[in-house]
């Protein structure tokens, strides 16, 4: 039933960026040019990391405030070695993944050992992070990338951006880990269930440490495609990543509460908000009803896909769950 | 197409409350959220509520009075009166803030739309009185009616759609901001009648405490009020701790979740009213750091982020405790750029050793008695 | 059981209160000396930027410089720690200062008019303030702004845009966030000057509410995207916009025949600047902005100066107390001189130190 869930969301997803993609096609034929294909998909790119950030730990029942915290950080940490250092750029990528991995075990193991929520714990952990980051560089950007990553960022083969192949790439290791890893699903029983998963065997701890290392390594991705596409290493990287690390996986279909994920979801709501912003930019809608049009169109493609039982809900108010609750309310105000 | 294959009757699906056991207690780690459904308003649960309380709200008392005592010590000014007096103009403000978000927290739910409130409903307040003549009181009620009836637009979406409240508000929070400026085109309001600026800078009883501390402890006494000895109160906590259950055991879910949405929009308009006070202007870009600040309140006062548990005096206390860091650090000349590190590490540090403190304590509880103990784990 | 509970809840609310009011009480004797700060004495300056951006950079540096220089008792410069520059964050980061000592407050203002209330209490405290880097409106309780007329840059910014299209073509302008009134008057301005060409300029598209490292980029090439091929010109009067410009036009060969024109000093723009791929960057005074500020507030509070309201102060929409600090466009031609990318106009920092005169009334030595 689950699946059927995602796969019908996953599709309704599909259906609702073709219906946009044609429409704003129609109205601005350049949508279809390979450039502002490129466009779209080198904002989704970045976005579907960011959300995958956050869709690691709702994996678990948790959440992470430290995604943009994290990029920050790491962005700075690539920045100091590729500017000072003339450390190669292999060296430099896998430090910074290190660097994020270690950031989001701290994340992990304070969660964990502390009994904390991991909200309060990425709340303070996010702001040391990014604190951190401005402190070292007073909020300067270290202006030089090698040329390498700056192709990276913003390189293109035909209609696909060479930056679209870290969330690719991410994404296939997400769902291998997930679907047959044991370390995975047992992260998906504790989100599902965490009571019943710690009375079956698993280790809560465990599975906690393991969703907020994943978040940092992926933010540390993110980070580093950002270096890639800004040419630079800017340290407010992050500050404005909270809303869509959340609004990725939701929309794609991932559970708040954690225990189910949709990898795939991610990425096509990844898709459908690059799409949207880049269409309403296309279409030169006017910038002061920009951001009321966008939320209506997130609204209307999400409502896409509960369109058959917003009908039968008008059409037949919940009058049985009125007379049951006749039976039962009132008796038990004390 | 979709989820043919649920049965009659409500699905449960996004929009449900968490499943049992889910981990996100706040400082209240001790306490996971109940599993069982228990009888809505029964023993047990006014019982864990009751411990809550008491740990919560002692466990923040000290923190508090201990980060005063060291800020006052190592940096001058903390307790100056200016600084005490700002400090509750904004204590105040932000507790509204998290009030507003502790009700959906309550439910289950999430408001991520109390910034675009806040400022939709402050530009209509502020447009009223500057513009149309309309008495300051009649535009500040339009505006606590606004933002009901933005509560209300949301939770009749939410309960009808069965989206999750994460994404209804999120879609909102565009939608609210978008109209708020396709409407005012970003205009400042600054001919606002002078009782409204002079109205925040007024002090009560002693020099060091805005009078919007009584806007803030009215608006906790009435939700304190309403979870206590209402229906609507104990219903939202059912709805809050299991859906299902509550369904079934009669609450008309639809109703009283429309219900806390309308609460939580008209304390946003509220924490906006009181903002435009403060600025004695109307301002479009107020509120930008809400969403996160109001769950910073409700979370470290022991609020679940899934839902079932409220505690209003904690959620008050949370966002001192977080505010007097903030004013703290910086009378402490903490490197103007490491503020945001200091914040965070200072804030760490102190909810681990309100833990530690915790842990004693709880353990000393369990040797008392095995049966408090086995609920307790629960 | 619910009733014992909630007499507990009340009596300890109570006990609270009350310890709260004893503590408040008993600190109110000790604290009151701390305001009420006359002019001739020592100057101690507190200096805020709204938020952290590259652009306040020099403003520690010139502030140290400034204290050295003039001999001023004390300085201290703080970032309001708030990316979004909210008013509230940034006025208690002023309120926290002014608690520790400062009696001499120059401010970047997070909003147009809502920092007056904040000044207002301060000025009733007898703090003496300036707004410095962008303008409050008037009247305003601060002596003065000190800053660069955002208007008259945007417009300007604009007139050379069009000068260096050739007087004809289609541009677009890039900016930020809509809730900054400042995108408003920046908006307007550029408008002026596409008007006045008679209509042989078209402002084709207007993109705003993009200056952040995130938004910026998506948003640069879905406009180069769509119309980078009818586009001759464009204007950015953002930061986070005009790096995404300088990067795609970096990137990109085919969008290099669009004259763009961006503003202040990211390494991405200086490098498109010199290899002539970015026609130029407005570059604001930032160093100037708060080493001449320290000066002005030196002369209010120490010397005992007051504002001379018939001074020759530059009259905009909002305000009339403004001191133009000043900006100049950097472009192929002298960038140059501005390889080092600090925002720093000396000459232009040193008229206006030379003009105070007229702007202050100053007791006689």
């Amino acid at each position: 039933m689950t699946a059927r869930r995602l796969a019908n969301q996953e599709a309704t997803l599909v259906l609702v960026i073709i219906i946009a993609s044609i429409a704003f096609w129609l109205t601005a034929p350049k949508y279809l040019g390979s450039a502002n294909i490129v466009a779209v998909l080198t904002s989704a790119s970045t976005t579907v990391v960011i959300g995958f950030a956050q869709l690691t730990c709702l994996s678990v029942g948790e959440m992470s405030l430290a995604v943009g915290g994290i990029g920050a950080a790491v962005t700075v940490l690539g920045g100091m070695l590729l500017d000072q250092d003339h450390v190669s750029l292999a060296l430099v990528a896998v430090i910074c993944l290190i660097g994020g991995l270690l950031a989001g075990l701290i994340n992990g193991l304070v969660t964990a050992r502390t009994h904390l929520s991991g909200f309060i714990v990425t709340l303070a952990t996010g702001g040391a992070y990014s604190g951190l980051a401005i402190g070292i560089t007073k909020s300067n950007p270290y202006p030089t990338v090698p040329p390498a990553l700056a192709t990276f960022g913003q390189g293109q083969w035909g209609f696909i951006p060479y930056l679209a192949v870290a969330p690719a790439v991410c994404a296939v290791l997400l769902f291998i880990f997930y679907r047959w890893r044991r370390t995975g699903r047992e992260l998906l029983a504790v989100g599902g269930n965490r009571n019943a998963a710690a009375l079956a065997g698993i280790s809560v701890p465990k599975a906690t440490i393991w969703a907020h290392t994943l978040s940092g390594v992926l933010a540390a991705v993110a980070a580093i495609m950002f270096m890639g596409v800004l040419r630079q290493s800017v340290p407010t990287i992050g500050s404005d990543w909270l809303v869509s690390s959340f609004a990725v996986p939701i929309i794609g279909g991932t559970l708040l509460a954690g225990g189910e994920i949709s990898i795939g979801g991610a990425v096509l709501a990844a898709v459908l908000l690059s799409v949207i912003s880049d269409g309403l930019v296309l279409v030169n809608v006017s910038q002061y009803i920009v951001e009321m049009v966008e939320g209506i169109l997130i609204l209307a493609a999400v409502l896409a896909d509960r369109f058959r039982l917003v009908v039968r809900d008008m059409s037949r108010p919940a009058r049985q769950l009125r007379t049951i609750g006749k039976a039962t309310d009132g008796g038990a105000t004390a | 197409m979709n989820e043919g294959a649920q049965p009659a009757g409500r699905p449960v699906s996004i929009t449900s409350a968490p499943g049992s056991g889910n981990s996100a207690s706040g400082l209240a780690a001790s306490t996971p959220a109940a599993a069982p459904p228990p009888p809505p308003g029964g023993q047990s649960r006014a019982h864990r509520l009751a411990r809550l309380f008491s740990s919560n709200t002692t466990g923040l008392i000290l923190l508090i009075a201990a980060s005063s005592a060291v800020f006052s010590l190592l940096g001058t000014g903390y307790l100056g009166s200016f600084n005490l007096f700002s400090l509750s103009q904004q204590v105040a403000v932000d507790a509204v803030v998290g009030f507003s978000q502790l009700v959906m927290l309550a439910m289950a739910r999430m408001n991520l739309a109390v910034t675009s409130i806040g400022a939709g409903v402050v530009m209509l307040s502020g447009t009223l009185m500057a513009h149309d003549g309309v008495p300051a009181v009649a535009a500040l009620l339009a505006g606590l009616l606004a933002g009901a009836a933005v509560g209300w637009l949301m939770g009749w979406i939410e309960v009808h759609s069965r989206l999750s409240s994460f994404i209804v508000t999120l879609a909102f929070m565009s939608i609210y901001a978008g109209v708020m400026l396709a409407v005012t085109h970003g205009t400042e309001i600054t001919t606002l009648p002078s009782s409204v600026g002079n109205f925040a800078t007024a002090a009560i009883v002693v020099p060091q405490l805005s009078i919007l501390l009584v806007v803030a402890a009215a608006a906790g006494v009435v939700l304190a009020v309403i979870y206590k000895l209402t229906p609507a109160g104990w219903k939202m906590l059912s709805v809050g701790e299991n859906e299902r259950a509550a369904r079934l055991s009669g609450i008309q879910v639809s109703r009283i979740v429309i219900f806390g949405y309308v609460l939580s929009g008209v304390l946003a308009a509220v924490a906006g009213l009181m903002t435009m006070s403060l600025d004695a202007s109307a301002i479009p870009s107020i509120g930008s750091t809400w969403l996160l600040t109001s769950f910073i309140g409700p979370v470290l006062g022991g609020a679940a982020l899934s839902g079932g548990q409220v505690s209003v005096s904690g959620a008050f206390l949370g966002i001192v405790f977080y505010d007097s860091i903030s004013s703290g650090l910086i009378v402490l000349h903490v490197s103007t750029y490491y503020l945001g590190l200091a914040q965070g590490v200072v804030l760490l540090g102190a909810l681990m050793l309100d833990q530690l403190r915790r842990r004693v304590r709880l353990r000393e509880q369990a040797q008392r008695s095995s049966l408090a103990a086995a609920e307790g784990g629960r | 059981m619910k009733c014992q509970q909630l007499r507990t809840t009340l009596y300890r609310t109570a006990a609270l209160a009350g310890a709260g009011v004893v503590l408040l009480a008993g600190c109110t004797t000790s604290s009151a000396s701390s305001s009420g700060h006359s002019s001739h004495g020592p100057t101690k300056i507190a200096a805020v930027a709204g938020g952290p951006n590259a652009y306040f950079t020099p403003w520690g540096p010139a502030l140290t410089a400034a204290v050295k220089k003039f001999g001023i008792s004390s300085g201290t410069y703080e970032v309001a720690p708030t990316p979004a520059f909210d008013l509230t964050v940034e006025n208690s980061t002023i309120n926290s200062l002014v608690s520790n000592g400062a009696n001499a407050v120059m401010v970047y203002p997070d909003g147009v008019s809502g920092p007056n209330a904040e000044l207002k209490e301060l000025a009733s405290r007898g703090v003496q303030s300036i707004v410095v880097g962008a303008c409050v409106q008037t009247p305003s309780p601060s002596a003065l702004c000190l800053a660069t007329d955002t208007g008259a840059e945007a417009y300007y910014a604009t007139q050379q845009l069009i000068q260096a299209i050739g007087g004809k073509g289609n541009i677009a302008f890039l900016t930020g966030p809509l809730s900054d009134p400042n995108t408003v008057l920046r908006e307007q301005n550029v408008q002026k000057a596409v008007a006045q060409t008679n209509g042989k300029v078209h402002l084709v598209q207007v993109v705003g509410n993009v200056d952040s490292p995130t938004a910026a980029p998506p948003a640069v090439q879905s406009l180069l995207a769509s119309k980078g091929s009818a586009l001759q010109g464009i204007v950015s009067t953002n930061y986070s916009p005009s790096v995404a410009l300088a990067d795609a036009v970096i990137a990109h060969p085919q969008y290099r025949h669009i004259k763009i024109i961006g503003i202040d000093n990211n390494p991405a723009v200086i490098s498109a600047i010199k290899s002539g791929y970015m026609y130029g960057s407005v570059f604001q005074n930032s160093y100037g902005t708060v080493y001449a500020g320290a000066e002005i507030l030196k002369k209010l509070v120490t010397d005992g100066c007051t504002v001379n309201p018939n001074g020759p102060f530059i009259h905009t929409g909002s305000t009339d107390r403004l001191i133009n600090i000043g900006s100049t466009l950097v472009d192929s031609k002298n960038v140059s001189q501005y390889a080092s990318g600090v925002e720093n106009l000396p000459q232009m920092t040193q008229a206006v130190l030379a003009s105070l005169p007229k702007y202050l009334n100053c007791p006689k030595a």
